[in-house]
């Protein structure tokens, strides 16, 4: 009886639509010179008053990045010392898995105006050398892979590319093209890193090798800054001014074998493969019709991986996907319109979600799509944790 | 240039005790649970079925690379004046999928996948033994790489 009830569980909670109505960010920067803490609190302030609400108000919180507590956060903007808070499992995966939580919240009453940030200065001080010690299965790592040299996730996800290279024909080409498509979006974004920095495919191809097939360009930033969004339940929305977002669904999972990608019985299987699925039924809607997917672009490969593995293209089909412009805005399916972990920022995905509501918005200037109803976030953590959300326009 | 350092593995780790102790003797040796399924990489349980370890198998010494990478900037400082290096997923001829990832103690151009490889124990101490990878001498290269 116990997994058939605990089944039970899963498919009643999470009922509960939850909507984003505040999102802001500090400046994002190769050293900030602030602490962490700062910058959380600026980044929460500028969602709460995007929200046009009082920090007290908040009676949730989730903090992330892996340094950032909620004492920073009762201590720098006077939230109530009866805030809830919880925290997802660290990785990429949780800025997407923190919606998760918070309808959670919501949807048990425990709290109703939840204040999800991330902060940190993974640039200037614990690069992502030092964060991934902080990952589940650190005993694989110690005894079986940093011996032989294998310590980081480009090196990780590499091997994962080359398989795919192997079996499909993706190419170095098909690689570049997401590079080269999130820093054309990231000249249309002022707050991107990269903004005035143009990238080419000759600059691409001759940039230095980090783990071949990853080359620099297919590598993410690394990012000093805070961004936050502000979500709450329903009822709450409907008696705030701000143009609601609302989270149709959100879901998370796990790859088989979660802390160690090399024994899959099927390489390419992640988290995600299971999460899109589940939140396209939950949500009542298909992979044709998204009008935009903010995918976490930690390296190029992972872009076209996750585009496969959500469903918005066949397994071996995402390469020539984004080889055929289908990512720009004007494509088929815009990515990243913001420039990505890759051209915009490195914030945990947290500025994907904040992307995904101002093009739903149509707060997003000289980048805004033209038909942006329905917009799919994505989150990739660890060895392929998946989280999936669906935004949508109300 | 041969790699002089490593950062060494915990050979009293809980879960790896067998498998240390068969590298320093030059053996292969993968847990197996109840059920028996071999366990890689070791768990206290078999994530197949749950069941605990039962015994140890020695194995065959060698596989196919599955897929491959070269390390251009080691975090490690172990391998922080190292030239590139590769470092390999091999595939053990096993029903049940087995890979191993090890350094690569062969030239890089050797490499490809489903290329053939077999094991070398590289002695740090008198009590570490790693087990790293060589193509086999048999290969045979394909005409093109993958």
């Amino acid at each position: 009886l116990v997994p058939k009830f605990s089944k039970l569980v899963r498919e009643s909670i999470n009922d509960e639509v939850i909507t984003v109505i505040g999102a802001g960010e500090t400046e994002y920067s190769r050293r900030s010179g602030r602490s962490i803490q700062d910058l959380a609190i600026d980044a929460s302030l500028a969602a709460i008053t995007d929200a046009e609400v009082a920090p007290q108000c908040v009676d949730g919180v989730i903090p992330l990045g892996g340094e950032l507590f909620t004492e920073d956060l009762i201590a720098g903007l006077g939230l109530s010392r009866r805030v809830v808070d919880a925290t997802p499992a660290p990785g990429g995966a949780s800025a997407v898995a923190a919606l998760s939580l918070a309808c959670g919240m919501v949807d048990s009453g425990s709290a109703n105006c939840i204040l999800i940030v991330l902060s940190r200065n993974a640039s200037s001080r614990g690069r992502i050398g030092s964060r991934v010690r902080k990952l589940p299965g650190q005993q694989f790592r110690d005894q079986l892979e940093r011996p032989h040299g294998w310590s980081t996730p480009a090196e990780w996800y590499s091997m994962i590319c080359r398989r795919h290279m192997a079996e499909y024909g993706t190419t170095k080409r098909q690689l570049a093209e997401v590079a080269l498509s999130a820093r054309r979006h990231a000249q249309l974004n002022p707050r991107a890193m990269q903004y005035g920095r143009t990238l080419s495919w000759e600059q691409y191809d001759q940039s230095p090798f980090i783990a071949d097939p990853y080359q620099l360009y297919d590598c993410c930033l690394e990012t000093d800054g805070a961004a936050a969004v502000l979500v709450v339940s329903h009822e709450f929305a409907r008696n705030t001014g701000r143009l609601p977002v609302d989270v149709l669904s959100v879901e998370v999972a796990r790859p088989e074998s979660a802390d160690d990608l090399t024994n899959r019985e099927d390489w390419h299987e992640i988290g995600l493969s299971v999460a899109a699925p589940a939140a396209f039924e939950r949500a009542g809607v298909t992979p044709t019709d998204v009008d935009a997917a903010m995918i976490y672009d930690c390296f190029t490969f992972e872009v076209i991986h996750q585009l496969e593995e959500a469903g918005f293209c066949g397994r071996g089909e995402g390469g020539a996907f984004a080889e055929s412009g289908a990512l720009d805005i004007g494509g088929r399916l815009p990515v990243n319109t913001h420039g990505g972990l890759l051209s915009e920022g490195h914030l945990g995905g947290l500025n994907h979600v904040i992307e995904g509501v101002r093009q739903l918005r149509g707060e997003a200037a000289g980048r805004q799509l033209s038909n942006a109803n329905l917009i799919a976030v994505t989150g990739w953590g660890d060895w392929g944790d998946g989280a999936f959300a669906i935004l949508a326009r109300r | 240039m041969k790699q002089l350092k490593y950062p060494l593995p915990d050979v009293d780790a809980p879960d790896f005790v067998e498998f240390w102790n068969g590298c320093a003797s030059g053996k292969l040796v993968l847990p197996v649970c109840v059920q028996g399924h071999f366990v890689w990489p070791p768990r206290p349980k078999c994530l197949k079925c749950q069941e605990g370890i039962a015994s140890w198998a020695e194995v065959e010494q060698s596989g196919r690379v599955y897929s491959w990478t070269v390390v251009h900037r080691s975090s490690l400082f172990e391998f922080s004046d190292s030239k590139p290096f590769a470092v390999v997923i091999v595939e053990l001829p096993m029903v049940q999928i087995v890979r191993m990832v090890g350094l690569w103690q062969g030239e890089i151009e050797d490499l490809f996948i489903g290329c053939e490889a077999h094991l070398i124990f590289e002695r740090v101490n008198d009590e570490v033994a790693l087990p790293q990878w060589r193509p086999t001498k048999l290969n045979d290269r394909p005409t093109k790489r993958e």
